[in-house]
């Protein structure tokens, strides 16, 4: 492309560029997995 | 294209090990508490290890033997939610209770009733590999 492409160009290209964006995150959430027991302590009647 | 951003073990450990240091940063035992619902009903409170987590391995740290297991609850009621905290109250975790693995707290029941011990037997938490995973 010539210099003079370039300047005529120059304002299609611009008009081209996408809309600036956040950069793409990951969402960093863990996972959490736990286990337990409940061990019931009600008296036996 | 889909987006699926990557996160590689180094970095996966760093953040794992940042949100499980937080629980015991100030050099005393975590808390994890049970309630019916978070800030309604305090059912059981245990006492975590110190530190509570072992290192983290490809983005997994598990939780050492609690300090205090087969607490009493201190009140009667249906499990449904989970806060792990500092001892200063700062909530670092949270998650759902139930009975499966579909809960993040998986119990045998979620019926607990005052004066029941509550142990917690295993905990891991886990910084996912890519944002597909979420």
């Amino acid at each position: 492309m010539t210099k003079e492409n370039i300047e005529n160009n120059k304002v299609d290209v611009i008009k081209r560029q996408p809309p600036l964006k956040k950069a793409t995150t990951l969402g960093v959430v863990p996972n959490i997995s736990l286990t337990g027991i409940v061990i019931s302590k009600k008296k036996e009647v | 294209m889909a987006k699926n951003v990557g996160l590689y073990s180094t970095p996966r450990n760093a953040a794992c090990d940042a949100i499980v240091d937080l629980i015991d940063a100030d050099g005393n035992m975590g808390r994890l508490k049970i309630y019916d619902t978070i800030d309604t009903t305090l059912l059981a409170e245990i006492h975590l290890g110190n530190p509570s987590f072992g290192a983290s391995t490809a983005g997994v740290a598990t939780g050492n033997s609690v300090s205090a297991n087969e607490t009493s609850a201190v009140n009667t009621g249906t499990a449904a939610e989970f806060v792990i905290e500092s001892q200063a109250g700062t909530r670092i975790l949270s998650g759902t209770v139930g009975v499966g693995s579909d809960f993040d707290l998986n119990f045998n029941t979620v019926s607990i009733n005052q004066g029941d011990a509550v142990n917690i037997n295993t905990m891991t938490v886990t910084v996912p590999e890519t944002s597909a995973t979420l």
